[in-house]
């Protein structure tokens, strides 16, 4: 009783933002904004009503007509398939761009630096009006077989994640001390055993995260894949694109949840990876 | 010792970074089974020195050779030495086992010869029970002990330290020079420190280096850089030191000293000064003492005024201002509780034993 009426008379401290009232409300706002929607979206794709307004009971109807649907599997599968091959490379090539920019000092390194980030800060728009450009001007053939016909879309993913990856990677490496490298040599370490042995698992979480952003990156990616998706390619996103322009069903929702859980799922995977191994890191 | 055969000889070596000289024209040589130290204030070129004795730098000009042959184009991974870094460098996603077994690993040992080698190397620094731990759950001591354990499981020719020290607390690093200077002397490898702490180089080295601006200014046992420091730098650096301008001469008696602040007393005649070329004379702060009242020949006296005083617990530093007005501090050992302590602005007589007095050209 003492103790509570005495608690009641501390004002709150300078930094005890979660004691003020107006800060809990932007708090409380914010989750809303951010999960209210897809709560909702989850909890509608098991309603049991073709017009997704009313809730009607509850079905897993809608899962199974998702699964039946042919041409929603058929993109999903393009989709995961673009977003492996698109993050293996698009990891690599990062990770050796942040070797170069943290290793050597060459001419005009500022410039290089600046234009490999371009793709971060261009808007997607001109991206992929930029990509259907370039594609259609080299006479990319378009009716490739599977999975060829992808390619275009997937080197165009690898353009616009790479750099993300590379400004990742980089900043993890700043934080490699020199005498690493020096301290391996002087062991006895070839060149090919530092980096094997010593760069590389130091490099991991940076390449996990990174790996991890490239795939969700790809596996979301509407503006420019379509752009450069030729008329019988279709990816997850714009297959919903289409089917939401006749109506939004719950197949749509559906098809949604099963997208989040599986972008959760990798999530998870990946920052328990990343944590068991930057535990074992040091930091 | 000193019979025995150089292990290290650096001639004639010089290393430029741009225009800047950090290793200036410099030969020395190091001799098998010495605790040598290369002591320096920072940015003298003491570290440049080291680094290309470990391959990580190349010289500019000149020759080293390690146990005979010439190092010149030969990797560090192919140097039969090893060297301990300043941040230690201990792999962080790597066990301690793991760490000190790298150097096998890497050139081919088999596993069986590794396991046996680590934790006899881990047993020599003392830390065969954390041969499982991860670097992170080790204190600055322990990642050091690891560093040294894993240079020297290779079994180098010579063993490199870089300010392997100058990292840990005053206690712990009082505990480690002794226990560096132990187990170099039960590995019987020649162990090359970097260091800018004479204390340490004074306390752990066989040999010292005094480098200056890029060039050795002496080699010599610690006993006679203290004592007998060759030039104004080395007499200045090491330790604290009243240096005073003075003019020299033959007389009957020894050498004539006339410094205008001091005044005039006779030191006896040395072979290795000339003393017309004599520009400064200087005197340990310990080797002068305080009087009340003027002291009898042969010692040396001037009379003098207390300016300041600062006490250090075991000593007391006294500042003290010759009528002329040059100023020379003495240290006055706290022997005894009962001691007295000067006060600012007794007037005192501040004197030494000419023997002790040095002179510099």
């Amino acid at each position: 009783m003492m103790r509570r009426w005495f608690a009641k008379r501390v004002p709150p401290g300078p930094l005890e933002y979660s004691r003020h009232g107006w800060m809990k409300l932007t708090l409380g706002l914010s989750f809303v904004f951010l999960y209210a929607p897809l709560l909702i979206l989850i909890v509608f794709s098991f309603n049991d009503s073709r017009r997704n307004v009313v809730w009607r009971g509850f079905t897993t109807k809608y899962y199974e007509k998702a699964w039946n649907n042919d041409g929603l599997i058929e993109a999903f599968a393009n989709s995961l398939t673009i977003a492996f091959f698109s993050t293996l490379v698009s990891t690599v090539l990062g990770a050796m761009v942040a070797l170069l920019l943290w290793r050597f000092r060459f001419p005009l390194k500022g410039a290089y630096e600046g234009a490999m980030t371009l793709p971060i800060v261009i808007p997607e728009i001109c991206m992929g009006v930029a990509m259907m450009a370039f594609f259609s001007r080299i006479g990319w053939p378009s009716d490739l077989f599977w999975p060829l016909n992808l390619g275009a879309i997937i080197i165009a993913h690898i353009s616009f994640s790479f750099p993300f990856v590379a400004v990742i990677v980089r900043a993890r490496l700043a934080n490699f001390n020199p005498e690493f490298e020096e301290a391996a040599k002087d062991l006895g370490a070839s060149e090919w055993q530092f980096f094997r042995d010593i760069m590389i698992p130091f490099m991991k979480p940076g390449l996990i995260a990174g790996a991890l952003l490239a795939f969700t990156l790809s596996l979301d990616d509407f503006v420019i894949t379509f752009f450069t998706s030729g008329p019988d390619t279709v990816t997850f996103p714009v297959k919903i694109y289409s089917m939401v322009r006749f109506s939004v069903t719950p197949e749509v929702n559906a098809a949604s949840t099963v997208l989040i859980t599986i972008t959760l799922v990798l999530t998870t995977i990946a920052l328990w990876l990343q944590n068991r191994s930057g535990q074992r890191i040091g930091d | 010792m000193n019979e025995s055969r150089p292990v290290i000889e650096i001639r004639n070596v010089t290393k430029r970074f741009g225009h800047v000289v950090a290793v200036d024209d410099n030969s020395l040589t190091i001799r098998e089974g010495e605790f040598f130290a290369l002591l320096g204030p920072s940015g003298c070129g003491k570290t440049t020195l080291l680094r290309m004795l470990a391959g990580l730098e190349v010289p500019s000009g000149g020759q080293i050779l390690i146990d005979g042959e010439d190092m010149e184009g030969v990797a560090p991974n192919h140097r039969p030495i090893n060297m301990v870094f300043q941040s230690y460098a201990v792999f962080p996603h790597m066990t301690v086992f793991q760490n000190v077994g790298y150097g096998l690993k890497v050139t081919g040992t088999p596993a069986s010869a590794i396991r046996s080698e680590v934790m006899a190397a881990l047993r020599q620094v003392q830390l065969e029970d954390y041969h499982d731990r991860m670097p992170d759950q080790l204190s600055g001591g322990q990642k050091q002990r690891v560093a040294l354990a894993r240079a020297l499981v290779k079994k180098p020719k010579v063993l490199l330290l870089d300010e392997p020290l100058s990292a840990l607390d005053a206690k712990l690093r009082e505990a480690m020079q002794l226990e560096l200077v132990k187990l170099q002397h039960s590995v019987g490898i020649t162990f090359v420190i970097v260091t800018h702490d004479q204390d340490e180089a004074l306390s752990m080295a066989d040999r010292i280096a005094v480098i200056n601006n890029g060039r050795i200014e002496q080699v010599a046992e610690p006993r006679n850089i203290y004592e007998y420091p060759s030039n104004r730098f080395v007499a200045d650096f090491i330790d604290k030191m009243n240096v005073f301008d003075a003019r020299a001469g033959d007389s009957s008696e020894g050498i004539g000293i006339e410094a205008p602040g001091v005044g005039t007393f006779t030191v006896p005649s040395r072979t290795d000064v000339q003393a017309e070329r004599i520009s400064a004379v200087a005197i340990r702060p310990e080797k002068t003492r305080l009087y009340p009242d003027r002291p009898h020949a042969p010692l040396f006296s001037v009379q003098a005024r207390i300016v300041n005083i600062a006490y250090h617990g075991r000593e007391t530093a006294v500042f003290v201002e010759t009528g002329r007005g040059t100023e020379l501090s003495c240290t006055v050992q706290n022997a005894s509780r009962m001691q007295a302590l000067p006060q600012i602005g007794d007037s005192c007589w501040i004197g030494w034993d000419p023997e002790d007095v040095l002179l510099l050209e």
